[in-house]
Order: structure tokens, then C-alpha cells, then sequence
């Protein structure tokens, strides 16, 4: 019996010490419980820094600028997806190579490199040129920050950059409009200030010519007179074409009509030189809202430079289609007309000259032809574009606009 | 009897009133031939005896053709004017037209035709 009880007595005890937290079993169920809390909190916290991480990778990695990091050495360490982009590589293939390799200028590139490395200057939209993969010469505008550790020990250099191929081709634009508009206004009151003598020229010589009886050689010298002051005046004429089209006369006119309209009238000039026209007209293509007669005068001089520029024969093909065009800052719908040979092509040196007037590499051309034209179309509401490669051919856009402004 | 036919040419291009001048007078018509080298001068001519056609110039030095255009629309409204200009843009031909000029010539003309416009308006 006082076995049996003593027996019962340790158990008791037994239990009791296990409810007074010093046994080894509730100690061990506070610790899981311990251990279940922080791994939730650190769970938490992984999860918190994961979206930070997630949410400052998707800013560096979607931001349209570029971004490069680079080491003491100049060595690419970060380079970010709309750098790639630009550049045409992939992060495996830049990534510890020298950032010098991405200049299209190496003396430049070491200028750059030895002010942003050993002078710690900083670059605020400093424009330089990005040679891509493939070739292709990319400007770009770039500014520098220092990248610093968390001791806040410099380790390197930010670079953010941007492409500017399209904001320089819109600065062009804009100053070649302007370079025109001045040339014109200088053309058109010097072509005014010779037109008036030549009319006094003309007229006197054309009494002249009146009081001389019929088979005086002297009336055929006079007649010859007239004949060349005539010449010269319809340069100057072409001189006022460009610089005062005169007002366009818009109207709502269908820009198939035009471009069959010229073809017809250059047609036996084509087939002459074994030249292929080919059209593709866009479905359901919308009116433009133009002068007829000036959008025509362009479309004459672009198949002229076409046809004169496919010298053994050669395909003209004009297409058609319809989109989203920036002019001057304005979004808008516009009808795009392509004009492309297969001609010799203009030589990167003259392509920013074409639109100067007088300029021109035919022997026997003025130079007013595409200066003309590119003014009429701005005078249009619309825009002209140029692409050109040395052998194989030439293609003119021309943007012009559907509706009234 | 019927008064004789009066013409005044206004330009500061001498060489042109000159010899638009004498190309009239050897056609010896029944016409009185005058010219004027501003559009002043031309107000004054017209003022002391009234013109049956005025052929003007627009861009001269003071006055232009355009302004005398309108004066003598003004105040002698059965004159007719021509106007030469060497401007190349049709926005003054409109102008002038708008003004009241019979017609529009750019300048160098054929003197056949200014002569032929002139013959239709003084017979």
C-alpha cells in the first residue's frame, strides 16, 4: 500500500515540476515558440526588403534612361536594360569590360574617363557619341553622379544617359527650317531689288527692238538680249518659289490621285530610262488636307531626283500608309507618303546639305528643287524625311497632314 | 470734242518709265503720255489734272502703288490703274485686285502686252 502510494507521490510531483516552466519539456515548447516568431518576423522582413529590391530593380530596369555603373577602373560593373537596348549587348557581353569600348571617340572617351575617375568631376547632359553592336553611331546626352558605399566610400560612377537620335533630328529640323526662312527672306529681296532693273533692262531693249526694221541684225542682237534677261528672270522666279510659296490653298484631296496624277506626266521619261514604277496604296486611307498644286510640285521634283539618280534603269515604288506623327510637339494622324529608288544614293557628307539651296550635284541643276519642295511641305502643316545608302537607293517620307488644324 | 486720252507711269525705276515712255510716244496715238517717279509726285500730277489710266509700281520710296492704288480709287474712281510689281507671290496680285486695280502685270513684262492692256482700256 505505501509503495503504491509513494509510487503515486512521483508521479505528482513529476507532473507539478512539469507545469512550473523548469522542466526540460516546457522549455523546449518556448523555444519553438521563439523560434516560430522570428522566423515569421524574418520572413516578414525578407518579404519587405524582396518588394524594396523588386521595387528598385523595376525603377533602375524600366526607366527609360540608361544607366551604367562603373568602377575605378573604368570598368562597367551594372549596366541597366534601356543601356542594353541602345547599345544592342547583353549584360553577360558588357558587363567588366571597359566602359571606353561603348565611345565612338576613344580620345574623347579617355578625356571623359580621366575627369570622371581621377579628377571626380561631374557631367551635367554632356553630348557624346555610343558606337551599338552593330555599328550604328548613337548620340546620346549624359550626366554622372558618384556611387558611394555604405561607409559612404566612393566605389564608382553613376552614368545616366539618354538617346537623343530623335531629339537631334528634331533640332535639325527645326534649324534647318529656320536657315531656310532666313535664306528665303534674303533670296526674295534680293530677287525683288534685280527683278526691277532687269524690267527697265527689258523693256528698253524691247523699244529697241521696235524701231529696228524687220532683217537689222541689230533687232536679232536686241531679241537675243530679251531672250537672256527672260533666263535670268526665271531663276529669280524660282528664287521666290522658295522663299514665298505663296499661301497654300487647302482643300481635301485624295494623295493616290497626285501620286498617279505625276506618274502620268513623267511616265514616257520613266519607260525612256527603264525605270519600274511600282505603287502601294494603303486601304481606307483618308483625304489630306493640302494645296494640291504645291504637294504635286513636290512630288515632281522627288520623281525627278529619282529618275535622275538611276542612271541604267531601276524601280521607283511609291507606297502609301497612314500613322501617328510628332510635328512640332503636336501629336497627330497623318498620311505618309514613300518615295524610294534604287539609285546610286546620296553620300552621308551631302545629306544635310540637300535641302541648302543652290546645292546640287547635277551638272546641269539649280539646287532649288528639294530646298523648294521641304518648304512647301512645312508650309503644308507636314514634315519630309530622307534615308539614303551610298549603291543602293533613296527614300523620301513625306508626312502630310489629314484634317484641319 | 473729246478730250484727249491721259496715261501717267509712276516708277522710281527711271529706266522704265523711260522707256515705257518712249515706246508710247512712237506709237503716236491720240494719247498723252506722263510719268512720275513717286507715289507723291504721282498725287500731285493727278490732282492738277485727272488721268484716265495710272500704271504704277508698288514698292517705291515714301508712297507706294498700293497706297496710291487706294487714294485714287478715292477721289477719281473712273480711273483705271495697272499695277507692275516684281514681287513674285500672288498675295499682292490679290491685294491689289481687292484695291480696285483693272489689272496685274509682273514685272519684266512683254511690252506687247502691257500696250494690248492699256489699248483696251484707253479705246
Amino acid at each position: 500500500m505505501s509503495k503504491q502510494f509513494e509510487s503515486k507521490k512521483e508521479t505528482v510531483s513529476f507532473l507539478n515540476k512539469s507545469y512550473d516552466g523548469n522542466s526540460p519539456l516546457i522549455s523546449q515548447r518556448a523555444n519553438y515558440e521563439n523560434l516560430e516568431n522570428q522566423y515569421k518576423k524574418l520572413a516578414d522582413r525578407t518579404k519587405t526588403l524582396e518588394q524594396v529590391y523588386k521595387f528598385h530593380k523595376g525603377i533602375v530596369q524600366n526607366i527609360s534612361a540608361g544607366i551604367i555603373t562603373i568602377d575605378f577602373n573604368a570598368d562597367i560593373t551594372f549596366i541597366n536594360t534601356s543601356a542594353l537596348l541602345v547599345a544592342e549587348y547583353t549584360f553577360k557581353e558588357l558587363v567588366n569590360t571597359p566602359l571606353k569600348n561603348l565611345f565612338v571617340d576613344k580620345e574623347e572617351a579617355n578625356v571623359i574617363i580621366d575627369a570622371l575617375i581621377n579628377k571626380r568631376s561631374m557631367f551635367e547632359s554632356k553630348e557624346v557619341n555610343l558606337q551599338t553592336r552593330t555599328g550604328k553611331i548613337i548620340p546620346i546626352g549624359f550626366s554622372s553622379t558618384f556611387l558611394k558605399n555604405q561607409n559612404s566610400a566612393y566605389e564608382g560612377v553613376i552614368i545616366s544617359f539618354r538617346d537623343l537620335t530623335n531629339l537631334i533630328s528634331f533640332r535639325t529640323q527645326i534649324e534647318r527650317m529656320d536657315r531656310l526662312a532666313t535664306l528665303g527672306e534674303v533670296s526674295a529681296g534680293i530677287a525683288h531689288e534685280i527683278r526691277n532693273p532687269l524690267a527697265g533692262i527689258k523693256t528698253s531693249a524691247q523699244v529697241l527692238e521696235e524701231s529696228f526694221g524687220p532683217g537689222d541684225f541689230r533687232a536679232e542682237l536686241v531679241k537675243r538680249l530679251v531672250k537672256e534677261i527672260d533666263r535670268s528672270n526665271e531663276l529669280l522666279k524660282k528664287f521666290f518659289n522658295f522663299a514665298r510659296p505663296g499661301k497654300p490653298k487647302f482643300d481635301y484631296t485624295q494623295v493616290e490621285m497626285l501620286v498617279d496624277g505625276v506618274y502620268l506626266l513623267l511616265a514616257s521619261k520613266m519607260k525612256k530610262k527603264n525605270i519600274i514604277f511600282t505603287k502601294i496604296f494603303a486601304d481606307d486611307l483618308p483625304e489630306v488636307y493640302v494645296d494640291e498644286n504645291q504637294i504635286e510640285q513636290v512630288l515632281i521634283n522627288l520623281y525627278m531626283n529619282a529618275i535622275d539618280a538611276m542612271h541604267d534603269g531601276g524601280k521607283l515604288v511609291v507606297r502609301t500608309s497612314q500613322m501617328e506623327q510628332k510635328i512640332k510637339e503636336d501629336r497627330q494622324t497623318m498620311v505618309r507618303v514613300d518615295i524610294e529608288d534604287s539609285g546610286f544614293g546620296i553620300d552621308t557628307k551631302n545629306m544635310e546639305r540637300i535641302f541648302n539651296p543652290f546645292f546640287t550635284t547635277k551638272s546641269d541643276g539649280v539646287g532649288l528643287g528639294l530646298s523648294i519642295s521641304s518648304r512647301l511641305i512645312e508650309e503644308n502643316g507636314g514634315k519630309m524625311e530622307v534615308q539614303s545608302t551610298v549603291g543602293k537607293g533613296t527614300k523620301f517620307s513625306l508626312y502630310l497632314p489629314i484634317q484641319v488644324k | 470734242m473729246d478730250k484727249r486720252k491721259r496715261m501717267l507711269i509712276v516708277d522710281d525705276e527711271e529706266t522704265l518709265t523711260f522707256s515705257l515712255y518712249q515706246s508710247f510716244i512712237m506709237e503716236k496715238r491720240d494719247y498723252e503720255v506722263v510719268t512720275a517717279a513717286t507715289g507723291e509726285e504721282a498725287s500731285e500730277k493727278i490732282a492738277e489734272s485727272p488721268f484716265d489710266l495710272v500704271i504704277t509700281d508698288i514698292s517705291m520710296p515714301g508712297m507706294s502703288g498700293l497706297e496710291l492704288l487706294s487714294k485714287i480709287k478715292q477721289t477719281h474712281p473712273l480711273t483705271e490703274v495697272i499695277i507692275m510689281t516684281a514681287y513674285g507671290s500672288d498675295d499682292k496680285k490679290e491685294e491689289s485686285l481687292a484695291r480696285g486695280a483693272r489689272h496685274y502685270v509682273e514685272k519684266p513684262f512683254e511690252i506687247k502686252k502691257i500696250k494690248q492692256l492699256v489699248m483696251e482700256i484707253l479705246q
